[in-house]
């Protein structure tokens, strides 16, 4: 199990470059070896999960962290669009996001995210954050087969 | 009136087209028009000049006339039959508001309804009226206090705009904020030898000041969902509350030696999340400004008949009269921050909860013995 988990990839999905490198980061010094996907809007994203166009070899990720506001389709929309599809709905999403806005939360909730995550200020706690969902998204929970 | 010029216009078209190729301080509109509704005729010179006054005059005073008119951009709503020196004082007195500001302020439109109320109730007692001109004066009361009614509702929502407005670009500062927190981490982690000792002071100075900019961040985010929505109302012991408080507190508390002392608090149907956050903050000040050797914080209540009184008292350090009002602004600090923690949000926030409980909040204080916050909370 630890062994498969530690080489399922990981998509973020986020159109910030300065959160991207952060991100980067943090999973480096979180000491997170699974590979990491970057897709900069809600439309490359779900072209790399349903490997359209220049994502034709995209693997499946075990997870998704998905920032809210991007460009062209949000993050809400992304959401909507993976619940909604029979072959990606099982691929969890975690809402990683600077909005801690109830609304955003409860519509989040509301489209099937699985998990909620405001994004920390501090780098230090943002390593801690990512660490944590690997944790719990990679070693903790028992996820499907593909 | 000196200095005025006037132009009339027969019907709607003719008033677009000289409104179209003049600029006009003010115009007087009648609601009932030959080839258009007066209302139409409001929107458009409404989108065209905003800033220019406008008065309706009608006939046929009605609720949708008077919110029409308001929601469109009137001025003023008057209705038939027109005294002259009645519309010359309300003209003047639009002309010179709108000298003053663009906006009209709650205050004045109270002020205006009032002079005209007083106005009109002189009449009656100058000469006898006729029944009819009786009604229509209640009328004219109606039409008013419709006005004020409407005036409040827009003012409710314009608060509201602003409250969600706060509320969005607080949370999108936190963006550039971690950005800026994380890039000079990593200079400090990666380039520590390549950076002098006043070069890592200026980063660790820029750490420090986001650090801030994020509580303060955090401070107006908490202040502006005070009354938002996804808060309900539950019954609460506030005995119960006040030991989770302490809890909460027990940290400083025990590092201070201090004695919370709470007596019997009644249960109230409460937004649970905020009556804890008013007492967070009242009794956390009361330990914090604090020099004495024992710091103490007793919570009492006492329970009237339209509302229960709470009161905080401590033995901390006091304020002098004239900050008794300051210190419920935000971000108001009577003392460095040196000296004592926190971002100076605190009291608005409470002021806010309590206001938005219904109720008031004061405190009554003098330098050196201490200082006790009261509140109320109207009974349900």
């Amino acid at each position: 199990m630890k062994e498969t988990s530690k080489k399922c990839p990981i998509l973020l999905v986020e159109d910030n470059e300065d959160d991207v490198m952060i991100t980067k980061r943090a999973i480096e010094e979180g000491q997170i070896r699974n590979n990491l996907y970057v897709t900069r809007d809600g439309e490359e994203a779900l072209d790399f999960l349903r490997r359209k166009g220049r994502y034709r070899e995209a693997p499946r990720p075990g997870f998704v962290l998905l920032d809210l506001k991007m460009p062209k389709l949000d993050g809400f929309e992304v959401l909507r669009e993976i619940k909604n599809d029979r072959d990606l709905k099982s691929i969890p999403v975690v809402v990683l996001t600077s909005s801690g806005r109830d609304e955003d939360v409860e519509q989040a909730y509301a489209l099937g995210c699985n998990n909620y995550i405001v994004k920390p200020v501090s780098f230090e706690k943002f390593i801690k954050t990512v660490t944590g969902i690997k944790e719990y998204w990679l070693t903790i929970s028992k996820m499907p087969a593909n | 009136m000196e200095g005025c010029s006037v132009d009339t216009a027969d019907n709607g078209r003719e008033a677009m087209e000289k409104s179209n190729a003049h600029s006009y301080d003010l115009a007087l509109l009648d609601i009932k028009l030959p080839d258009t509704e007066g209302t139409e005729l409001l929107k458009a010179i409404n989108e065209k000049s905003p800033g220019m006054v406008k008065i309706m005059i009608t006939g046929y005073p009605t609720l949708q006339n008077a919110v029409e008119s308001l929601n469109t951009g009137a001025d003023a709503y008057i209705v038939k039959p027109v005294q002259p020196q009645k519309l010359l004082s309300i003209v003047k007195e639009k002309l010179m508001e709108r000298e003053e500001s663009k906006k009209m302020s709650l205050e004045r439109v109270k002020r205006w309804i009032v002079e005209q109320v007083e106005r009109s109730t002189c009449d009656v007692t100058g000469h006898r009226k006729t029944e009819s001109e009786a009604k229509n004066l209640i009328e004219i009361l109606d039409s008013y206090n419709r006005l004020l009614q409407e005036t409040n509702r827009l003012l409710k929502q314009s608060n509201a705009d602003l409250e969600n407005y706060t509320y969005v670009v607080s949370h999108d500062l936190k963006a550039p904020l971690r950005a800026i927190r994380s890039f000079s981490a990593f200079l400090l982690e990666d380039y520590s030898g390549k950076i002098d000792e006043r070069g890592q002071d200026y980063l660790n100075r820029v750490a420090k000041a986001a650090e801030n900019m994020n509580a303060l961040i955090d401070d107006l985010l908490l202040l502006s969902r005070v009354g938002r929505k996804f808060t309900k109302v539950e019954r609460v012991d506030l005995n119960d509350l006040l030991e989770e408080v302490i809890s909460d507190l027990k940290p400083m508390i025990e590092k201070r030696n201090s004695e919370v002392v709470v007596n019997e608090l009644p249960a109230i149907p409460v937004q649970r999340t905020w009556i804890k956050q008013l007492f967070m903050n009242l009794v956390d000040n009361g330990l914090k400004f604090n020099k004495s050797e024992t710091p103490r914080v007793e919570v009492k209540c006492s329970t009237r008949a339209k509302d229960h009184l709470f009161s905080v008292r401590d033995n901390g350090i006091g304020m002098k009269q004239q900050y008794h009002r300051r210190v419920f602004n935000l971000f108001e600090r009577l003392n460095g921050k040196e000296e004592y923690e926190g971002t100076g949000a605190g009291l608005a926030i409470c002021k806010k909860v309590v206001e938005n409980f219904g109720g008031r909040i004061w405190v009554e204080s003098t330098p050196g013995n201490g200082s006790t916050f009261f509140f109320t909370i109207p009974r349900r």
